[in-house]
């Protein structure tokens, strides 16, 4: 693991001014009950004996908010900062769990929201994807928050398999809006927690595990932004979350006594979202909160790694923040988010095999079949602006070979708010990241059957093969299946293209 | 015929299978045991890499070998491949000898007069069918042996391959290392193990949809009127599949294999289907819809090719029994509609005649070949003193 810290003494973090505002937003039903729990959880009343949850020192920087299109769930609500969204839309009724009438719903209310997260350089977003108001109003709460310059995690939960297709498919929809609108997106599959406990608990008590797992996190970034024993710089916690990751897991540890260190990573890895530690291994970056009493020392940070260090192989890079808290409790807990994959990573091994960008982009977005020169477009917005933005920026990509590059032109569903999008969040051309992929080379390197299957070059076949220029280019790399055979060829037709294209079938 | 130990390999795109039966007096057949192994190394029917082909059949052998406790040495083989075709031709001899009688050696003539025509030089014939045999005009003639007469006629369905491509396969088996007793183009196979005598006299159209090729053998009057290859099967439907969703091919096979359907329908729309990535989040979702879509096209394609071909001879009228699907992707949600629609005959799915000891994964329409092919052993056994040399020994003049 690489790891990468700054140090600085002890007065210098006493005399630093300026604290980092951390803002837990609730949206929708369950990310209210969220919320507000967690509200419940950070208040100085049930610190008792858990100094990650730190009591006084939280009520400063953090601040709770709940959003929902139902305006009587947003009355029983015991948070002070409530927002009704969408009263034109659904008059104070919820989404119905329609994603469509929470965009708009949302959309209605930009304003409010974007007051709401103004003035917060972190703002976590509670959700449970698959209905109306989460699955439409999250992804915009996120990028507002990201347009006025503050850093936005979403922590969303995914539906149980129970509640049915049309939940979950909504709930995908709803993870990648996330995904492009938010910093960082943990998913959490109540179905996780649900087999965890093992039958005993059954439903409510696997909410009640996805929420504490939720104030963990937040507890894991408060940790995060105001390290005092080792600080972790604001700049350099932002930079690390905005790297447009493919997708970012969370886990939580805690030991106590005198194989608290051990015990905190053993408990870590036990964490249901990690897979036994195998998210871990496989993550690219890694980002570590250690907290503990009074006494907790750099030593003991540093011990806690190595701990990690023992059972994770992985090739993550690493930054950690160390936080004493005011209690005397010989307790140590880590938490930490993983996030592996990124934009550029999925773009480089997908079109390998003739994938676009568009693919992992959310739904409702369009592109062009490839062959056309391109830019590589942000996929949450993909107005003209951006495309113009994304070509001023020598972004272009006139690579047309191993596959294609999407326009991704946005048919709109995402909701359109109008303002283009900042250059960061561009990924990169994959120019220099894509190994040169031979148009005869291209080949799929796994197959389950376990055969080797040569990669010869896809013009031997010979002359009796259809003209190069008339397919996609894709197709060179769908048909290795078929490149140690000859061609089936009938009454002038190639019948190893798709007949769907041969038919003109559009996808 | 004494009791008899036959193993057939069917050594397919997909899959190899090796069935182990034994054969009695009366003529049934008990299979004993049943190998299997993912192929490898065949493309579109045709052994395309003989080494990865033998490592794959030892599998199944193996496999077999032990579930039927049987040592296996000698096997039937099924071909088939792009570059089969057949016809049919008729032969015609004049009786000379004194008496008008006609002899073994003149129906032996007749027959090489009706093979030899259109048989291109770098091909062999696998079978040679009697289809039809005349004395004097009269017809159904079974048996003209000793009969008076001085016209002999003979119509012949010759299935032919090219020598080189056929021996592929068999090199591949005869690697493991297998003796190759004879080998059976893959269809009839499987008519042996799927069609009734009253099937096969009232006209059957049996279909055999793989992985690598969609093999077709018609037969009317008892006999096989008429046989063919399409090189395009199971693995064309995947590569569809891997182009429209821009998936790899694993993906593509095994979202073919689960949601695969055929039938269009108002109950798609909107339809979506949850590929979940590796951690079980669901990863992508494709529309039910377009699944269908890009399958159905090619199917129907597929179909209609066989539709066609059926047609240019007229056959199409003459199969009054119906058509019988085998094959893997004949498994495939809606086909059976789909061909009905397309063919304009009812069509069943194929399954192999129950034999005694057979067990419930032997139904299934993946072994219908491999099934037929003790059949065919058994059969092949039958006839043994009329062979001749190798090729001689696999292109049999016998009633199958």
């Amino acid at each position: 693991m690489i790891m990468e810290r700054s140090r600085k003494n002890s007065e210098q973090l006493k005399a630093r001014a300026v604290k980092v505002r951390v803002k837990v937003i609730g949206v929708g039903d369950a990310g209210c009950r969220s919320a507000e729990t967690l509200a419940r959880i950070f208040s100085s009343a049930e610190v008792e004996n858990r100094p990650m949850f730190r009591g006084e020192r939280a009520a400063k920087n953090l601040s709770f908010a709940a959003v929902n299109t139902d305006a009587a769930s947003l009355e029983k609500c015991a948070l002070n900062g409530t927002l009704q969204v969408g009263l034109k839309l659904t008059h104070g009724l919820n989404a119905g769990g329609d994603p469509q009438v929470g965009r708009v719903a949302g959309q209605q209310s930009s304003e409010d929201l974007r007051e709401l997260v103004r003035a917060s350089d972190v703002v976590v977003v509670l959700a449970g994807l698959g209905g109306g108001t989460g699955t439409g109003v999250a992804p915009m709460v996120c990028r507002l928050a990201r347009d006025q310059g503050a850093c936005a995690v979403a922590l969303a939960e995914m539906p149980f398999d129970f509640e049915g297709q049309k939940r979950r498919l909504h709930a995908q929809e709803g993870y990648e809006a996330l995904r492009c609108e938010s910093d960082a997106v943990v998913a959490i599959p109540k179905d996780k927690f649900f087999q965890s406990v093992e039958g005993r608990g059954g439903v409510l008590e696997a909410v009640r595990r996805v929420t504490e797992l939720q104030a963990q996190a937040v507890a894991g970034l408060l940790g995060l932004t105001d390290g005092n024993v080792t600080m972790l710089e604001f700049a350099s916690l932002k930079a690390a979350l905005k790297k447009s990751r493919l997708q970012t897991v969370f886990g939580f540890g805690v030991g106590r006594g005198e194989k608290r260190h051990s015990q905190a990573v053993e408990s870590l890895l036990a964490s249901p979202m990690l897979d036994k530690g195998r998210q871990l291994e496989n993550a690219d970056e890694m980002i570590v909160s250690v907290t503990g009493g009074a006494s907790l020392t750099e030593e003991d940070a540093q011990e806690v790694l190595t701990q990690m260090g023992r059972r994770l192989t992985g090739r993550a890079h690493l930054i950690f923040s160390a936080n004493a808290t005011e209690t005397e409790a010989n307790e140590l807990t880590v938490a930490v988010f993983g996030s592996s994959g990124s934009w550029r990573a999925v773009s480089a091994r997908f079109v390998g095999r003739g994938m676009t960008l568009g693919e992992v982009a959310p739904r409702g977005v369009t592109y062009a079949p490839a062959g056309k020169t391109a830019a590589m477009a942000s996929a949450s917005s993909g107005d003209a602006a951006n495309l113009e933005s994304a070509a001023a920026n020598g972004e272009t990509s006139t690579e047309t070979r191993g596959g294609g590059h999407g326009v991704r032109i946005n048919a709109g569903s995402t909701g359109t708010i109008g303002t283009p999008q900042p250059v960061d969040r561009i990924p990169q051309p994959i120019r220099d990241t894509v190994p040169v992929v031979a148009p005869k080379a291209v080949a799929p390197t796994e197959s389950e059957q376990g055969e080797t299957i040569k990669a010869p070059a896809v013009g031997q076949k010979g002359d009796a093969k259809f003209e190069q220029g008339q397919l996609p280019l894709e197709l060179e790399a769908a048909q290795s299946r078929f490149t140690q055979s000859e061609p089936t060829i009938l009454n002038g037709e190639d019948l190893d293209v798709p007949t769907y294209l041969r038919r003109g079938m559009k996808v | 015929m004494s009791e008899q130990i036959i193993v057939g390999v069917d050594a397919g795109t997909s899959k190899i299978a090796v069935t182990v039966g034994e054969t009695h007096a009366d003529g049934s057949v008990m299979i004993l045991g049943v190998g299997q192994s993912l192929s490898q190394g065949v493309r579109k029917g045709e052994v395309a890499d003989v080494d990865a082909a033998t490592e794959a059949i030892r599998a199944a052998v193996e496999q077999a070998e032990e579930t039927s406790g049987v040592e296996v040495r000698e096997v039937y083989a099924s071909v088939t491949g792009g570059h089969i075709r057949s016809f049919t031709n008729r032969g015609t001899h004049t009786i000379l000898n004194d008496e008008d009688e006609v002899t073994a050696e003149d129906v032996e003539v007749v027959i090489q007069n009706a093979s030899a025509l259109g048989l291109p030089k770098e091909n062999s014939p696998l079978h040679r069918i009697k289809q039809l045999v005349c004395v004097d005009g009269q017809s159904g003639v079974e048996n003209p042996v000793g009969m008076h007469a001085t016209k002999l006629e003979v119509d012949m369905h010759v299935i032919h391959g090219v020598k080189t491509r056929l021996q592929n396969t068999l090199k591949a088996i005869r690697q493991v290392p297998l003796e190759v007793q004879g080998a059976a183009f893959s269809p009839l196979a499987a008519a042996l193990a799927v069609l009734t005598p009253h099937q096969k006299e009232m006209g059957a159209l049996l279909l055999d949809i793989g992985g690598g090729t969609t093999d077709y053998v018609v037969y009317g009057g008892g006999t096989v009127r008429h046989s063919g290859v399409l090189a395009v099967g199971g693995d064309h439907v995947t590569n569809d599949l891997v182009t429209a969703l821009k998936i790899p091919i694993n993906r593509a096979e095994n979202l073919k294999q689960e949601h695969g359907i055929v039938e269009l329908g108002d109950a798609l729309s909107g339809q979506e289907i949850v590929m979940k990535s590796d951690v079980g989040l669901p990863d992508r979702a494709v529309s039910k819809e377009l699944v269908a879509r890009v399958m159905q096209l090619r199917m129907e394609e597929l179909l209609q090719l066989v539709r066609d071909d059926l047609d240019r001879l007229g056959l199409r009228q003459q199969i009054g029994a119906g058509v019988y699907l085998t094959g893997g992707v004949s498994r495939t949600t809606g086909l059976r509609q789909l061909a009905q629609n397309v063919l304009e005959l009812p069509v069943y799915a194929g399954k192999a005649e129950t034999m005694s000891g057979v067990n419930t994964a032997l139904e299934s329409p993946e072994f219908a070949a491999a099934i037929g092919l003790v059949r065919f052993g058994a059969l092949s056994e039958a006839n043994k003193p009329r062979r001749r040399g190798f090729w001689d020994k696999v292109t049999s003049v016998m009633k199958i």
